[in-house]
Protein backbone atom coordinates (compact mmCIF):
# COMPACT_ATOMS: atom_id res chain seq x y z
CA UNK A 1 0.00 0.00 0.00
CA UNK A 2 1.27 3.42 -0.90
CA UNK A 3 1.71 5.78 2.06
CA UNK A 4 1.71 9.50 1.34
CA UNK A 5 4.73 11.56 2.38
CA UNK A 6 2.58 13.82 4.52
CA UNK A 7 1.14 10.92 6.54
CA UNK A 8 4.60 9.47 6.86
CA UNK A 9 5.89 12.75 8.29
CA UNK A 10 3.08 12.82 10.82
CA UNK A 11 3.67 9.25 11.87
CA UNK A 12 7.25 10.06 12.84
CA UNK A 13 5.78 12.98 14.84
CA UNK A 14 8.57 15.20 13.56
CA UNK A 15 8.69 17.58 10.60
CA UNK A 16 12.00 18.06 8.88
CA UNK A 17 14.11 20.26 11.14
CA UNK A 18 11.11 21.14 13.32
CA UNK A 19 9.92 19.13 16.27
CA UNK A 20 6.22 20.03 16.20
CA UNK A 21 5.28 17.55 18.91
CA UNK A 22 7.99 18.94 21.21
CA UNK A 23 6.83 22.52 20.69
CA UNK A 24 3.19 21.58 21.32
CA UNK A 25 4.10 19.60 24.44
CA UNK A 26 5.89 22.68 25.79
CA UNK A 27 2.93 24.86 24.81
CA UNK A 28 0.63 22.73 26.98
CA UNK A 29 2.42 24.23 30.00
CA UNK A 30 1.90 27.88 29.03
CA UNK A 31 0.39 29.66 32.01
CA UNK A 32 -1.77 32.75 32.34
CA UNK A 33 1.05 35.29 32.87
CA UNK A 34 2.70 34.06 29.70
CA UNK A 35 -0.65 34.27 27.91
CA UNK A 36 -1.09 37.86 29.21
CA UNK A 37 2.43 38.74 28.02
CA UNK A 38 1.67 37.51 24.48
CA UNK A 39 -1.66 39.38 24.43
CA UNK A 40 0.07 42.51 25.74
CA UNK A 41 2.79 42.35 23.12
CA UNK A 42 0.15 41.96 20.42
CA UNK A 43 -1.83 44.85 21.92
CA UNK A 44 1.07 47.33 21.86
CA UNK A 45 2.01 46.45 18.30
CA UNK A 46 -1.36 45.91 16.58
CA UNK A 47 -3.80 48.28 18.30
CA UNK A 48 -1.86 51.55 17.74
CA UNK A 49 -1.45 50.54 14.07
CA UNK A 50 -5.22 50.03 13.75
CA UNK A 51 -5.89 53.38 15.47
CA UNK A 52 -3.45 55.21 13.17
CA UNK A 53 -5.35 53.84 10.16
CA UNK A 54 -8.79 54.87 11.47
CA UNK A 55 -10.15 57.01 8.63
CA UNK A 56 -13.29 57.95 10.60
CA UNK A 57 -11.49 60.57 12.71
CA UNK A 58 -9.03 63.42 12.13
CA UNK A 59 -5.27 63.00 12.32
CA UNK A 60 -4.87 64.37 15.83
CA UNK A 61 -7.56 62.06 17.25
CA UNK A 62 -5.88 59.16 15.48
CA UNK A 63 -2.54 59.93 17.15
CA UNK A 64 -4.10 60.45 20.57
CA UNK A 65 -6.10 57.21 20.40
CA UNK A 66 -2.99 55.33 19.22
CA UNK A 67 -1.09 56.74 22.21
CA UNK A 68 -3.93 55.69 24.51
CA UNK A 69 -3.99 52.14 23.04
CA UNK A 70 -0.23 51.83 23.39
CA UNK A 71 -0.27 53.05 27.01
CA UNK A 72 -3.25 50.85 27.91
CA UNK A 73 -1.63 47.79 26.31
CA UNK A 74 1.75 48.35 27.94
CA UNK A 75 0.57 49.19 31.46
CA UNK A 76 -2.18 46.56 31.39
CA UNK A 77 0.26 43.87 30.32
CA UNK A 78 2.89 44.90 32.87
CA UNK A 79 0.41 44.88 35.75
CA UNK A 80 -1.30 41.70 34.54
CA UNK A 81 1.99 39.82 34.15
CA UNK A 82 3.35 41.05 37.51
CA UNK A 83 0.19 40.24 39.50
CA UNK A 84 -0.35 36.84 37.88
CA UNK A 85 3.36 35.92 38.15
CA UNK A 86 3.53 37.12 41.76
CA UNK A 87 0.44 35.17 42.84
CA UNK A 88 1.69 32.00 41.15
CA UNK A 89 5.14 32.28 42.74
CA UNK A 90 3.59 32.86 46.18
CA UNK A 91 1.40 29.75 45.86
CA UNK A 92 4.33 27.70 44.58
CA UNK A 93 6.38 28.75 47.61
CA UNK A 94 3.39 27.92 49.82
CA UNK A 95 3.49 24.31 48.64
CA UNK A 96 6.88 23.95 50.37
CA UNK A 97 4.93 24.06 53.61
CA UNK A 98 4.16 20.44 54.59
CA UNK A 99 0.82 21.20 56.23
CA UNK A 100 -0.45 23.16 53.24
CA UNK A 101 0.77 20.48 50.81
CA UNK A 102 -1.02 17.82 52.90
CA UNK A 103 -4.27 19.76 53.01
CA UNK A 104 -4.14 20.59 49.31
CA UNK A 105 -3.35 16.97 48.35
CA UNK A 106 -6.47 15.84 50.24
CA UNK A 107 -8.61 18.32 48.31
CA UNK A 108 -7.19 17.61 44.88
CA UNK A 109 -6.82 13.82 45.11
CA UNK A 110 -9.71 12.10 43.31
CA UNK A 111 -9.63 9.06 45.54
CA UNK A 112 -9.55 9.80 49.22
CA UNK A 113 -7.40 6.78 50.21
CA UNK A 114 -4.12 7.43 52.04
CA UNK A 115 -2.12 5.97 49.12
CA UNK A 116 -3.83 8.21 46.55
CA UNK A 117 -3.36 11.31 48.70
CA UNK A 118 0.32 10.48 49.17
CA UNK A 119 0.71 9.98 45.40
CA UNK A 120 -0.80 13.43 44.78
CA UNK A 121 1.50 14.95 47.40
CA UNK A 122 4.54 13.34 45.74
CA UNK A 123 3.41 14.79 42.41
CA UNK A 124 3.13 18.24 43.99
CA UNK A 125 6.46 17.97 45.79
CA UNK A 126 8.59 16.28 43.14
CA UNK A 127 6.66 15.82 39.89
CA UNK A 128 6.09 19.39 38.78
CA UNK A 129 2.62 19.51 40.32
CA UNK A 130 3.47 22.56 42.45
CA UNK A 131 4.03 24.68 39.33
CA UNK A 132 0.96 23.30 37.58
CA UNK A 133 -1.45 23.82 40.47
CA UNK A 134 0.16 27.17 41.41
CA UNK A 135 -0.57 28.36 37.88
CA UNK A 136 -4.29 27.57 38.32
CA UNK A 137 -4.75 28.86 41.89
CA UNK A 138 -2.48 31.86 41.24
CA UNK A 139 -4.60 32.85 38.22
CA UNK A 140 -7.84 32.64 40.22
CA UNK A 141 -6.40 34.73 43.08
CA UNK A 142 -4.90 37.20 40.60
CA UNK A 143 -8.38 37.81 39.15
CA UNK A 144 -9.54 39.11 42.53
CA UNK A 145 -6.38 41.17 43.06
CA UNK A 146 -6.66 42.71 39.61
CA UNK A 147 -10.17 43.98 40.25
CA UNK A 148 -8.37 46.53 42.43
CA UNK A 149 -5.06 46.99 40.60
CA UNK A 150 -7.13 47.63 37.47
CA UNK A 151 -8.28 50.90 39.05
CA UNK A 152 -5.44 51.59 41.48
CA UNK A 153 -2.51 51.01 39.11
CA UNK A 154 -3.66 50.49 35.50
CA UNK A 155 -5.97 53.47 35.14
CA UNK A 156 -3.76 56.20 36.70
CA UNK A 157 -0.58 54.91 35.03
CA UNK A 158 -2.34 54.58 31.67
CA UNK A 159 -3.57 58.15 31.98
CA UNK A 160 -0.10 59.39 32.96
CA UNK A 161 1.65 57.58 30.11
CA UNK A 162 -1.01 58.69 27.59
CA UNK A 163 -0.60 62.31 28.70
CA UNK A 164 3.18 62.04 28.41
CA UNK A 165 2.94 60.58 24.89
CA UNK A 166 0.37 63.20 23.87
CA UNK A 167 2.59 65.99 25.20
CA UNK A 168 5.52 64.60 23.24
CA UNK A 169 3.32 64.51 20.13
CA UNK A 170 2.16 68.11 20.67
CA UNK A 171 5.77 69.26 21.00
CA UNK A 172 6.75 67.84 17.62
CA UNK A 173 6.94 70.83 15.23
CA UNK A 174 5.01 69.22 12.33
CA UNK A 175 2.11 67.93 14.47
CA UNK A 176 -1.28 69.48 13.76
CA UNK A 177 -2.12 69.24 17.43
CA UNK A 178 1.00 71.17 18.38
CA UNK A 179 1.03 74.40 20.35
CA UNK A 180 0.10 77.26 18.06
CA UNK B 1 -22.42 16.31 53.37
CA UNK B 2 -21.54 19.72 54.84
CA UNK B 3 -21.09 22.88 52.80
CA UNK B 4 -17.30 22.77 53.39
CA UNK B 5 -17.16 19.19 52.09
CA UNK B 6 -19.15 20.09 48.98
CA UNK B 7 -16.99 23.16 48.34
CA UNK B 8 -13.81 21.11 48.78
CA UNK B 9 -15.12 18.43 46.39
CA UNK B 10 -16.02 21.06 43.80
CA UNK B 11 -12.63 22.78 44.17
CA UNK B 12 -10.85 19.45 43.73
CA UNK B 13 -12.86 18.72 40.59
CA UNK B 14 -12.10 22.18 39.16
CA UNK B 15 -8.37 21.86 39.91
CA UNK B 16 -8.09 18.40 38.36
CA UNK B 17 -9.99 19.47 35.25
CA UNK B 18 -7.94 22.67 34.85
CA UNK B 19 -4.65 20.78 35.28
CA UNK B 20 -5.53 18.47 32.38
CA UNK B 21 -7.23 21.07 30.17
CA UNK B 22 -4.85 24.02 30.10
CA UNK B 23 -6.28 25.52 26.89
CA UNK B 24 -9.83 25.57 28.24
CA UNK B 25 -8.60 26.97 31.58
CA UNK B 26 -6.78 29.85 29.84
CA UNK B 27 -9.86 30.54 27.71
CA UNK B 28 -12.19 30.45 30.73
CA UNK B 29 -9.98 32.61 32.92
CA UNK B 30 -9.57 35.27 30.21
CA UNK B 31 -13.34 35.36 29.61
CA UNK B 32 -14.00 35.60 33.37
CA UNK B 33 -11.52 38.47 33.68
CA UNK B 34 -13.34 40.33 30.93
CA UNK B 35 -16.70 39.69 32.53
CA UNK B 36 -15.50 40.92 35.94
CA UNK B 37 -13.91 44.06 34.50
CA UNK B 38 -17.09 44.84 32.57
CA UNK B 39 -19.29 44.19 35.59
CA UNK B 40 -17.18 46.47 37.80
CA UNK B 41 -17.33 49.28 35.25
CA UNK B 42 -21.06 48.89 34.73
CA UNK B 43 -21.74 48.94 38.49
CA UNK B 44 -19.49 51.99 38.78
CA UNK B 45 -21.40 53.71 36.00
CA UNK B 46 -24.85 52.90 37.44
CA UNK B 47 -23.98 54.11 40.94
CA UNK B 48 -22.07 57.25 39.92
CA UNK B 49 -23.95 60.34 41.04
CA UNK B 50 -21.81 62.68 38.94
CA UNK B 51 -23.31 61.27 35.75
CA UNK B 52 -26.79 62.45 34.81
CA UNK B 53 -29.81 60.16 34.26
CA UNK B 54 -29.96 60.90 30.53
CA UNK B 55 -26.28 60.09 30.09
CA UNK B 56 -26.69 56.86 32.06
CA UNK B 57 -29.58 55.77 29.82
CA UNK B 58 -27.12 55.80 26.98
CA UNK B 59 -23.82 54.91 28.68
CA UNK B 60 -24.97 51.89 30.74
CA UNK B 61 -26.37 49.89 27.78
CA UNK B 62 -23.30 50.92 25.80
CA UNK B 63 -20.99 49.57 28.52
CA UNK B 64 -23.00 46.33 28.80
CA UNK B 65 -23.03 45.92 25.02
CA UNK B 66 -19.30 46.61 24.85
CA UNK B 67 -18.54 43.95 27.47
CA UNK B 68 -20.94 41.41 25.99
CA UNK B 69 -19.58 42.03 22.53
CA UNK B 70 -15.95 41.60 23.68
CA UNK B 71 -16.65 38.28 25.36
CA UNK B 72 -18.89 37.05 22.54
CA UNK B 73 -16.25 37.89 19.91
CA UNK B 74 -13.57 36.21 21.99
CA UNK B 75 -15.69 33.05 22.32
CA UNK B 76 -16.83 33.08 18.69
CA UNK B 77 -13.23 33.25 17.44
CA UNK B 78 -11.47 31.13 20.04
CA UNK B 79 -13.75 28.13 20.56
CA UNK B 80 -13.86 27.09 16.87
CA UNK B 81 -10.10 27.66 16.66
CA UNK B 82 -9.57 25.39 19.67
CA UNK B 83 -11.85 22.78 18.13
CA UNK B 84 -9.92 22.88 14.86
CA UNK B 85 -6.58 22.69 16.68
CA UNK B 86 -7.76 19.70 18.70
CA UNK B 87 -8.91 17.93 15.56
CA UNK B 88 -5.70 18.63 13.61
CA UNK B 89 -3.37 17.69 16.47
CA UNK B 90 -5.51 14.66 17.36
CA UNK B 91 -5.27 13.39 13.79
CA UNK B 92 -1.52 13.88 13.62
CA UNK B 93 -0.65 12.74 17.14
CA UNK B 94 -3.57 10.54 18.25
CA UNK B 95 -1.79 8.96 21.18
CA UNK B 96 -0.30 12.09 22.70
CA UNK B 97 -2.78 13.99 24.89
CA UNK B 98 -0.18 16.58 25.89
CA UNK B 99 0.43 17.54 22.25
CA UNK B 100 -3.33 17.95 21.68
CA UNK B 101 -3.57 20.13 24.81
CA UNK B 102 -0.62 22.20 23.58
CA UNK B 103 -2.39 22.82 20.27
CA UNK B 104 -5.55 23.89 22.12
CA UNK B 105 -3.51 26.19 24.36
CA UNK B 106 -1.90 27.91 21.36
CA UNK B 107 -5.34 28.23 19.75
CA UNK B 108 -6.73 29.81 22.96
CA UNK B 109 -3.97 32.44 22.90
CA UNK B 110 -4.24 33.03 19.15
CA UNK B 111 -8.01 33.49 19.51
CA UNK B 112 -7.37 36.15 22.15
CA UNK B 113 -4.91 37.98 19.91
CA UNK B 114 -7.25 37.92 16.91
CA UNK B 115 -10.42 38.92 18.77
CA UNK B 116 -9.15 41.43 21.33
CA UNK B 117 -6.32 42.98 19.34
CA UNK B 118 -7.67 42.98 15.80
CA UNK B 119 -11.45 42.49 15.55
CA UNK B 120 -12.52 44.45 18.66
CA UNK B 121 -10.36 47.57 18.03
CA UNK B 122 -11.43 47.67 14.37
CA UNK B 123 -15.11 47.48 15.29
CA UNK B 124 -14.71 49.80 18.29
CA UNK B 125 -13.20 52.48 16.06
CA UNK B 126 -16.12 52.12 13.67
CA UNK B 127 -18.76 52.12 16.43
CA UNK B 128 -16.99 55.01 18.20
CA UNK B 129 -17.75 57.28 15.25
CA UNK B 130 -21.42 56.21 15.29
CA UNK B 131 -21.70 56.62 19.09
CA UNK B 132 -20.15 60.11 18.92
CA UNK B 133 -22.68 61.09 16.25
CA UNK B 134 -25.63 59.80 18.30
CA UNK B 135 -24.37 61.62 21.43
CA UNK B 136 -24.04 64.86 19.46
CA UNK B 137 -27.54 64.43 17.99
CA UNK B 138 -29.10 63.77 21.41
CA UNK B 139 -27.02 66.52 22.98
CA UNK B 140 -25.47 64.11 25.50
CA UNK B 141 -22.09 65.08 26.92
CA UNK B 142 -19.72 62.29 27.92
CA UNK B 143 -18.56 62.43 31.56
CA UNK B 144 -15.25 64.26 31.94
CA UNK B 145 -12.13 62.08 32.14
CA UNK B 146 -11.05 63.78 35.36
CA UNK B 147 -13.96 62.23 37.32
CA UNK B 148 -11.40 59.60 38.16
CA UNK B 149 -8.18 61.09 39.50
CA UNK B 150 -6.60 57.83 40.66
CA UNK B 151 -5.35 59.32 43.89
CA UNK B 152 -7.76 59.06 46.78
CA UNK B 153 -9.74 56.02 47.80
CA UNK B 154 -11.36 56.76 51.15
CA UNK B 155 -13.50 53.63 50.86
CA UNK B 156 -10.44 51.48 51.48
CA UNK B 157 -10.16 52.89 55.01
CA UNK B 158 -13.15 50.74 55.88
CA UNK B 159 -12.11 47.34 57.20
CA UNK B 160 -13.01 44.69 56.37
CA UNK B 161 -13.77 45.44 52.75
CA UNK B 162 -17.47 45.00 52.02
CA UNK B 163 -19.31 44.68 48.72
CA UNK B 164 -20.84 48.10 49.41
CA UNK B 165 -17.42 49.71 49.84
CA UNK B 166 -16.20 47.97 46.69
CA UNK B 167 -19.15 49.40 44.75
CA UNK B 168 -18.36 52.81 46.25
CA UNK B 169 -14.78 52.34 45.13
CA UNK B 170 -15.69 51.45 41.56
CA UNK B 171 -18.14 54.30 41.17
CA UNK B 172 -15.30 56.78 41.51
CA UNK B 173 -13.70 55.66 38.31
CA UNK B 174 -16.34 54.52 35.85
CA UNK B 175 -14.84 55.72 32.63
CA UNK B 176 -11.50 53.93 32.54
CA UNK B 177 -12.90 52.39 29.34
CA UNK B 178 -12.65 48.67 28.63
CA UNK B 179 -9.70 48.05 30.89
CA UNK B 180 -8.65 44.45 30.74
CA UNK B 181 -7.87 42.59 33.91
Amino acid sequence: MKVSTINNNFSTQKFTGFDAAGVLRKASNINSWQQRAVLGLAAITLQPMIDLRNKGVDEQTRKVSANRSFAKGLIGAMTGVAVRGGCMKAIECGFKNEKLADKFSKIVSEEKTQAAIQKTKDYIKNGGGAKKYASIIGTVIAMGVMLFTNFLIDAPLTNALTNKLNKKYEETPDSKGGAQ
Amino acid sequence: MSFADSASKLAGKFLRYSKDHNGMFLFGSAATCWFMASLAQTIGLITNKKIGKEEKKFLVPQEILDGTFNIATYAAVTLPLMGAAKMAAGKSFPSDKQVVEGAKTIAAIAGGVISSNIITPLLRNKSGVIVKKIMEEKNITPPPANIYDGKTFPNFKQRPMTMKSYINFTKNMPMSGSLKI
